[in-house]
C-alpha cells in the first residue's frame, strides 16, 4: 500500500468488561488533524473506546496504530484528559504539582522538571486562567477549575494527539469557554483532538467531525453529514438485543475454552 | 549480647538497639504505607502478612533450616504471587479488587497452615512470634563486622529501607503520578501500572523483613497509621512522607519506654501508641481534626446569629419608616423577633465592630457601615427568594425559610449571578424591594 500512514488508525476493536461486551468491530482511520466529538448514550463505550484506543483495557480483538506505529512506541506524543472522577481529589497535592506531571513524560527517567518545566507549567496555568490557584490543594476548587487543571496537565505536555474523556461534564459556562478556545487553539496548531461528549449542540457549533457511538459505531464524519436525524435515531434509540446475547456467548466461549 | 557503643549502660545498649531496629523497620514501613493509604490499599499489608505463611514453610522444608535469605525469597515469592493472583481475578473474573485480594491471601494463608501441620515435626513456628515478632531479642541476635557485634536484624532492615528510599528518589515523579492517576501515567507512557506493581513488591518485602522482627500486628499498624494520621496534617506529598517517618520514629521509641517500665510487649506498646498518635492528629489537626471543625462551626453560628440581628435592624427600619425614635427596636423587639436565635453576645459584638450603636434608652440602631452589610444580607435573603420563586414554584410561604438560610452563605458574586439570571428583578415575591448592587 502506497497510502501515507493515518495519524490514527483503529481496526476492527472489539471490546469486552467482565462478561459484557462495550463495543463492537469498531473501525475507523483520521488522515487529518481535527477536533472530533465522541457521542453517544449513556453507556454507550465512549470512555471504553478511548480506553482501548490507549490500551488501558484489553481488547478482545482488533488492533490501533497512531501514527503508524502500535501505542506502546508513541505514548510520548499522546496527550490524555481523564474523567473528572477518576483520580481522588483528596489526595495531597497542588494545583501547580498536577501540571507539572504533564512535563514528566518527556522528561525521561531520573531527570528531575527544571526551570523550562516550570515555566511551561506557568504558561499552561495562566492557558486556562488557574494562575492564581498554583498553591492550592486540588480538593479546594470547585468542579468546572478542577477540570481546567486537568487541560492544563495536557497541555504542558506538548502532544501530538489529545484524547479528552467527558471535559465539560458538571463545568460552569466560564470553564465551557475556556476548554473550548483551547481545544480550538491546539487544532490550529495541527493537533489531533478527540473528545467523548455528551452536548450536541457545542459539537454542532464547535466540531469538525462527529463519532456516533452505541457500542458500534453508528456513523462518522463531518459534522454537517453525520448529524443526521436518521443517524441520531440509529445512535439513541436502537437498542439490538442480539448484540447482547452474541456477546455473551463470546465472552463465554473465548473465555471458557 | 551487644558490648558497644561503650558509652551506654548494657540495660540502655539493649535499648539503644531495640529502638535503632524498630525504626528502621517502622519507618519503612511508613514511608510505604503513605502510598497504601492514598490509594485505599490499606489491608494490602495485613493480606501480605498472612499470605506469605507457605512461602516461609517452603523455605524451610526446602532448605531445612531457618536462615534468613531462603525464608526471605520463599515469602518474597508469595507476597508477589498474591499481587498478581489478584490482579489476574480482578481483570479476568467477575469479582471487585477487595474480594480478589480476600480470596487469594486467605487460600494462602490456609495452604501455609496446612503445611505447617502436615510437615509438623520439622516445623515449629511459634505463634506469638508472629504476631508480636521478637523484637526484644534483636540485640542478642548478632553478627560480626568489621570487629564489631552487630543485630544481625540491623542489616535486613537497613537493606529494606535504603532500597525504599533509593526508588522513591529514582522514580519520584513517575511514583508521584502513577498513585495519583494510574491510567493517566499509563497512558502517556510513565508506566504507571509498571510503577504500581513496583510498590506493591516493597511492601512484600517490607513486610516480610519487618514481620520476623516487629510481627504482623504492628507491620499493619505501622503500614496504615503514620500515613493516615499525617494526611491529616498536611496537604503535601513530600510532608506527609516526612510526617509519617518522625511519627513511626516516636511511636517506636515511646512505645519502647512505656513496655520497658510496665514489663510487656514492646512491639504491642508501639502500635498501641501509635493509635494514641492517630487520635492526637484527628483531635488537633489544624485542618480537618475535630477541634478546628468545631470551632470553624461556632464561628459559623456566631457569624449568622449577628447576621440575623442586622437583618432584624434593617427590616425594622424599613417597616417603621418616618415614625421617629420608634425607627429603633429595642433589646426586647428583638429579642421577640429572634427568638430562640437570639444571643446577647450578638449585639456586643456587633457594636464593637462598629456596626450597630445603642442609645441611652437600648434604642438600637445600624451605623453606615452596619447598614451596608445588612444590606447585602438582605439583598441575598430576596434574589435568593425571587430565585426560588421562579425555578422551583414553591408555594410563598415556604420561601422564608431557606432564603433565611441560604442569605448567609451567598457571596458577592453568587449575589451578581442570581441577579443576572433573574434579569434585575427590583422586588422580592412578597413585592419588598431588593437593595440593589453590592455596596462596600
Amino acid at each position: 500500500m502506497n497510502k501515507p500512514a493515518a495519524i490514527l488508525d483503529v481496526h476492527d476493536l472489539t471490546v469486552a468488561y467482565r462478561h459484557r461486551p462495550v463495543l463492537w468491530n469498531i473501525d475507523f482511520e483520521i488522515d487529518s488533524p481535527q477536533l472530533l466529538g465522541i457521542v453517544g448514550p449513556n453507556g454507550a463505550g465512549k470512555s471504553t473506546l478511548l480506553k482501548a484506543i490507549l490500551d488501558l483495557v484489553q481488547p478482545l480483538s482488533g488492533n490501533v496504530s497512531l501514527f503508524g506505529q502500535p501505542i506502546e512506541k508513541v505514548r510520548k506524543r499522546i496527550g490524555y484528559v481523564p474523567q473528572r472522577e477518576s483520580v481522588d481529589w483528596d489526595f495531597p497535592i497542588t494545583v501547580r504539582e498536577v501540571v507539572l506531571m504533564g512535563t514528566y513524560a518527556k522528561l525521561g527517567w531520573f531527570r528531575r522538571p527544571g526551570k523550562a518545566q516550570q515555566e511551561l507549567t506557568d504558561r499552561c496555568l495562566q492557558d486556562v486562567g488557574m494562575q492564581d490557584y498554583a498553591n492550592r490543594q486540588i480538593g479546594r476548587l470547585s468542579g468546572g477549575q478542577q477540570q481546567r487543571v486537568f487541560l492544563a496537565r495536557a497541555l504542558a505536555q506538548d502532544a501530538d494527539v489529545y484524547f479528552l474523556d467527558e471535559p465539560f461534564a458538571g463545568v460552569d459556562a466560564a470553564t465551557e469557554d475556556i476548554v473550548l478556545g483551547v481545544l480550538r487553539g491546539l487544532k490550529e496548531r495541527g493537533k489531533l483532538l478527540i473528545v467523548v461528549h455528551h452536548d450536541l449542540l457545542t459539537v454542532k457549533r464547535s466540531f469538525d467531525s462527529v463519532l456516533l457511538l452505541n457500542g458500534r459505531l453508528i456513523a462518522w464524519g463531518p459534522v454537517e453529514e453525520t448529524l443526521t436525524p436518521e443517524n441520531l435515531k440509529r445512535t439513541y434509540g436502537g437498542h439490538l438485543p442480539i448484540l447482547d446475547e452474541l456477546g455473551t456467548a463470546v465472552v463465554n466461549q473465548s473465555t471458557a475454552g | 549480647m551487644l558490648d558497644w557503643p561503650a558509652f551506654l549502660e548494657p540495660t540502655l545498649r539493649l535499648a539503644f538497639w531495640t529502638i535503632l531496629v524498630g525504626t528502621i523497620a517502622n519507618v519503612t514501613c511508613a514511608i510505604l504505607g503513605c502510598f497504601l493509604v492514598l490509594r485505599r490499599m490499606s489491608m494490602l499489608g495485613d493480606a501480605l502478612s498472612h499470605a506469605v505463611l507457605p512461602g516461609l514453610v517452603i523455605a524451610f522444608i526446602v532448605t531445612g533450616s531457618t536462615s534468613s535469605v531462603p525464608m526471605f525469597l520463599g515469602a518474597t515469592l508469595f507476597a508477589m504471587l498474591t499481587a498478581g493472583l489478584t490482579r489476574l481475578l480482578t481483570t479476568h473474573g467477575q469479582a471487585s479488587e477487595e474480594s480478589s485480594l480476600g480470596i487469594v491471601f486467605t487460600s494462602f494463608f490456609a495452604l501455609g497452615i496446612l503445611l505447617v501441620q502436615i510437615f509438623a515435626e520439622k516445623v515449629h513456628i511459634d505463634r506469638d512470634a508472629v504476631l508480636e515478632g521478637a523484637i526484644e531479642y534483636v540485640a542478642l541476635d548478632t553478627v560480626p563486622f568489621l570487629g564489631l557485634m552487630w543485630p544481625a536484624a540491623l542489616w535486613t532492615t537497613l537493606f529494606v529501607l535504603i532500597t525504599v528510599i533509593g526508588w522513591l528518589t529514582l522514580f519520584w515523579k513517575e511514583i508521584k503520578t502513577a498513585v495519583f492517576d494510574t491510567d493517566y501515567a499509563a497512558a502517556i507512557g510513565l508506566y504507571g501500572y509498571t510503577m504500581l506493581a513496583t510498590l506493591i513488591v516493597l511492601v512484600a518485602v517490607c513486610v516480610v523483613a519487618s514481620f520476623k522482627i516487629v510481627g504482623s500486628i504492628l507491620v499493619v499498624a505501622m503500614l496504615i497509621v503514620p500515613g493516615a494520621s499525617a494526611q491529616l496534617l498536611t496537604q503535601r506529598l513530600r510532608n506527609m512522607i516526612l510526617i509519617s517517618c518522625l511519627f513511626a520514629a516516636m511511636s517506636t521509641a515511646i512505645g519502647y519506654a512505656i513496655a520497658w517500665q510496665l514489663n510487656t510487649s514492646a512491639a504491642g506498646m508501639m502500635a498501641v501508641v501509635s493509635g494514641l498518635g492517630y487520635v492526637l492528629a484527628i483531635t488537633f489537626s489544624p485542618s480537618q481534626g475535630l477541634i478546628a471543625i468545631k470551632l470553624r462551626r461556632l464561628r459559623l453560628q456566631q457569624r449568622i446569629h449577628a447576621e440575623d440581628v442586622l437583618g432584624i435592624l434593617y427590616r425594622w427600619e424599613e417597616s417603621h419608616k418616618g415614625q421617629g425614635l420608634r425607627r429603633y427596636p429595642q433589646l426586647q423587639d428583638i429579642h421577640e423577633i429572634a427568638g430562640d436565635d437570639f444571643r446577647h453576645s450578638s449585639l456586643g459584638q456587633l457594636s464593637k465592630v462598629g456596626l450597630i450603636d445603642v442609645d441611652r434608652e437600648s434604642r438600637y440602631s445600624l451605623t453606615d457601615k452596619g447598614r451596608a452589610a445588612a444590606e447585602r444580607i438582605v439583598r441575598g435573603h430576596r434574589l435568593w427568594e425571587s430565585f426560588l420563586d421562579t425555578e422551583f414554584q414553591l408555594p410563598e410561604d415556604h420561601l422564608h425559610d431557606a432564603a433565611h438560610l441560604m442569605e448567609h452563605y451567598l457571596d458577592q458574586e453568587s449575589r451578581e449571578q442570581i441577579e443576572r439570571d433573574l434579569g434585575s428583578p427590583e422586588a422580592d415575591p412578597h413585592g419588598r424591594s431588593i437593595p440593589p448592587q453590592d455596596s462596600n
